[in-house]
């Protein structure tokens, strides 16, 4: 007489799939409803990024740097200049920093409002929330049309400054968005953060341990809701943010909800941020007087930043031509991604959906 | 040869000739409500995310639904290889049967009903059982095994909260004393039935929400799951039948809901049927509401919140009930 | 069992919160706007296409050297005083980044970024320009 088999079956999740976010493809080993293994491949957009940017100038290399993480694109193009200056020595003027942290913060509210946007549509509640984030997004996207022409990949930041000083109307737009937006976030707090049924579906679901985080190098919110206090811009500070007060939120049990508050958070600091330094913006040059021609001393130098995934890393080796010889960058999603195997086991499918949600990768810098 | 028709024959004919005509002006009446209720679920939702919705077929977009069924009906019969054919062909006809039938017992007015059956309340739910096995004939004939399992998923789900929803409907049975849906209107003349039995209502309603894979019970056709649902593999014609099968089954339960709790008919000056409708339409708008507001149950949760909360809550009520009901005497 | 009704208490005052948000936006009004019916104006900065004023252009080819992506390709005669004239400037508008580094080093402001977004064509060959010719510099 047959026996009767328990097989485990085994589903490709993606890499066209409505919830992945981007072209990511995990492959899942099932028994019943629990996942026993969950590898994620990737590599579906790769474009070549790293060979490329050895055969551009320093400035060419500003617009692919966009297209990496192309959701806080100013931030890449914050993290790129920043790496080639240092190498330089380049001295910034003032009313460039400024009008840069301000512009860098802005994107990282509108990062963090897709990224909690979209993880509450993961979750089910179709659209409404992710409507509500976008088009508090629109505002800033607005804000960042008037000042460099671009809504997505603006290529706004250049060596020694920034390619144009702030329209007329940007400071009072600014000021406009933060007090239309300090409301919309109680909002989401009301219609999200203590909602039953958004808690019973990320409380306790991919706890993520210290030491797991730690040896797993997982950078960003995702660090910060582990209980580990480490914000680059707090402990490795760069540009004008030692002059800034705001406060580094941290959350001690590593559950998805406790991410997402994280974002919450932080969202409210960076509009701190944005209040304070809108205030203070000097007169001045918006961009240094470098020469046409950049060549960069030769020499090596890894700089990293806080991008809104975590620790975006530029290494770049240069051979003191106008070209690098090397450039690699660090993406936070990459080392966040891997954790996805370890979180994923034994938990069931809607699951493995909150957890990818709740770690907020971006393809773009993963693939690079 | 002449067919002798004897006077009792006659009157059966003609009974039965009017009792096709009303089934026949139901028929239509509901299909014309699911075509607006699919337009106007698309506009609450549209307004509730700060967004216009359909605006250009019709005034704001009214025509929208009948576009988009001539639409579905040019589409390609797509069948797959593995399917099961008989079943793939009859399961969405199955659905949409089961959906229309109890609409027979539900009093729109004080004498408008299809047929007056003295255990209406029964007949309702019975029939509207039916419904199950339309999706399980579905996500077998697909031929998909993720058919299936979501198939599997949303029969489960049904049959779990049918429990809860006739237990929540007893002990309105119990103090009405009857099965008939016209004599429980007339016996909320002084309170409706929410009122004096808000759990009954609460209970029913969720349930209700439930058996019609409503958000945020509708795992079994989430898209951002790794299953899409029972009729994944179904396009064009019979996707429709589906399509508003879900909603017909909506509007049942909203005028179950009505009859029973909301007092049905009942209401100052203007015409019962106007009364009667304010009512189903307001349930219906508080289940499109909810929907487009909070995220969904994943299915170990929602087998929980029935078994382990529904049902007990049920019980208790109906304890209540019985209690009252003794003390009253 | 009492932290567990109140628990069922808060539980559903949360969800009612919830939808008390959803009410207030449903009866305030929408954000959209209707295209193409009604459209979005572009501000002054707006980096639509390249374009070009040809009688500015003195052919030094620097916008073609800042291109990242090579989208550019300056084409001129030397005339009888050996000086440069521009005989066709094609622009491939299919490798294009649209990231406005062509416009700063041009030392005539003849090249800049106009207002059009609206860039879809059904061939691909339509995608580049010649932008000497007449109607291709729409600001």
């Amino acid at each position: 007489m047959p026996t009767l088999e328990i097989q485990q079956f085994s589903v490709s999740f993606g890499p066209q799939h409505p919830s992945t976010h981007g072209v990511l493809h995990l492959q899942m080993d099932l028994d019943g409803e629990v996942i026993v293994n969950c590898t994620p491949h990737i590599g579906y957009l790769h474009r070549d990024f790293e060979k490329i940017c050895e055969n551009r100038t320093y400035t060419q290399i500003i617009p692919f740097t966009d297209r990496l993480d192309y959701i806080g694109a100013m931030n890449n193009n914050f993290g790129y200049c920043l790496t080639v200056e240092k190498l330089l020595g380049a001295v910034i003027p003032e009313r460039a920093e400024y009008i840069r942290v301000i512009i860098a913060e802005l994107n990282r509210i509108a990062s963090h409002l897709l990224a909690v946007g979209t993880f509450v549509q993961d979750l089910g509640a179709f659209g409404t929330p992710l409507l509500y984030c976008f088009r508090e997004r629109e505002m800033i996207l607005d804000i960042f049309e008037m000042t460099c022409g671009a809504r997505l990949t603006y290529s706004y930041y250049r060596l020694g400054g920034v390619s144009a000083d702030i329209p007329e109307g940007f400071v009072q737009k600014v000021k406009d968005f933060i007090r239309y937006f300090r409301p919309k976030l109680a909002d989401y707090h009301r219609l999200i953060t203590n909602n039953a049924i958004f808690l019973i579906r990320t409380k306790d679901i991919g706890i993520l341990s210290k030491e797991k985080a730690l040896n797993y190098a997982i950078s960003g919110p995702s660090l910060r809701a582990s209980g580990i206090k480490f914000d680059l811009r707090k402990e490795e500070p760069y540009s004008i943010y030692p002059r800034l007060e705001f406060e580094v939120p941290v959350r001690n049990s590593g559950d998805c909800w406790d991410r997402y508050i994280v974002r919450m958070e932080e969202m409210e600091q960076s509009l701190r941020i944005v209040e304070q330094a809108i205030d203070k913006i000097p007169e001045g040059d918006f961009i240094a007087k470098l020469p046409k021609i950049i060549k960069v001393p030769a020499g090596e130098l890894y700089f990293r930043t806080e991008s809104p995934r975590g620790e975006l890393g530029f290494y770049l080796i240069s051979d003191g031509s106008t070209k690098p010889y090397r450039l690699k960058c660090r993406a936070p999603s990459f080392s966040n991604l891997a954790i996805i195997s370890e979180l994923a086991k034994g938990v069931k499918i809607a699951d493995v959906i909150a957890i990818l949600g709740s770690l907020d990768i971006v393809l773009g810098e993963i693939d690079r | 040869m002449m067919l002798k028709i004897s006077p009792e024959n006659w009157s059966f004919l003609i009974e039965f000739a009017w009792l096709c005509a009303k089934a026949a002006g139901l028929l239509g009446f509901v299909s014309l409500s699911v075509m607006f209720l699919i337009w106007w679920e698309r506009k609450i939702s549209a307004h509730i995310q700060s967004r216009l919705g359909p605006m250009i077929v019709g005034w704001h977009g009214c025509l929208q639904t009948i576009a988009d069924t001539i639409k579905l009906l040019l589409k390609e019969n797509i069948v797959a290889k593995d399917a099961d054919k008989v079943s793939f062909w009859l399961a969405p006809l199955v659905s949409f049967v089961a959906a229309f039938l109890p609409f027979a017992a539900v009093p729109f007015a004080k004498h408008l009903v299809v047929q007056d059956f003295g255990l209406g309340l029964l007949y309702v739910f019975a029939v509207s059982s039916l419904g199950v096995i339309g999706v399980f004939m579905a996500g077998w004939g697909s031929g998909n095994k993720y058919s299936m399992l979501g198939a599997m998923r949303a029969s489960a789900q049904i049959i779990s909260y049918e429990i809860p929803l006739v237990l929540s409907v007893l002990s309105i049975v119990m103090l009405t004393g009857s099965l008939n849906m016209a004599k429980i209107v007339e016996a909320q003349g002084q309170v409706w039935f929410a009122f004096s039995q808000p759990i009954a209502f609460l209970i029913y309603f969720i349930s209700a929400l439930a058996e019609t894979n409503r958000a945020p019970f509708d795992i079994s056709e989430a898209e951002s799951e790794l299953v899409a649902g029972f009729h994944t593999e179904y396009s064009g014609m019979k996707f429709s039948m589906f399509f508003l099968a879900e909603y017909t089954n909506m509007f049942i339960v909203s005028a179950v809901a009505a009859t029973l709790f909301l007092g049905g008919w009942q209401g100052p000056f203007l015409p019962g049927i106007f009364w009667f409708l304010v009512k189903v339409y307001f349930i219906i708008f508080l289940m499109m509401w909810i929907r487009w507001t909070f995220p969904r149950f994943r299915v170990d949760q929602l087998m929980n919140f029935a078994w382990k909360f529904l049902v007990p809550l049920a019980f208790l009520n109906i304890l209540a009930t019985a209690l009252f009901l003794v003390v009253k005497k | 069992m009492i932290k567990r009704i109140k628990r069922i208490f808060s539980d559903s005052f949360s969800l009612i919160q919830g939808l008390a948000v959803t009410a207030k936006y449903l009866f305030s009004p929408a954000v959209t706007l209707q295209y193409p019916k009604q459209r979005w104006t572009p501000p002054a900065r707006y980096r639509g296409r390249v374009a070009l004023r040809p009688k500015k252009c003195i052919s030094c080819q620097m916008c073609a050297r800042a291109c990242p992506n090579y989208s550019l390709e300056v084409k001129f005669n030397l005339g009888e005083d050996k000086k440069r004239k521009l005989s066709g400037f094609i622009y491939h508008l299919d490798t294009c980044l649209f990231c406005g580094l062509c416009v700063e080093p041009c030392p005539t402001a003849a090249i800049f970024m106009n207002q059009e977004y609206e860039l879809a064509v059904y061939e691909r060959k339509n995608l580049v320009l010649d932008l000497t010719e007449k109607d291709k510099n729409v600001e």
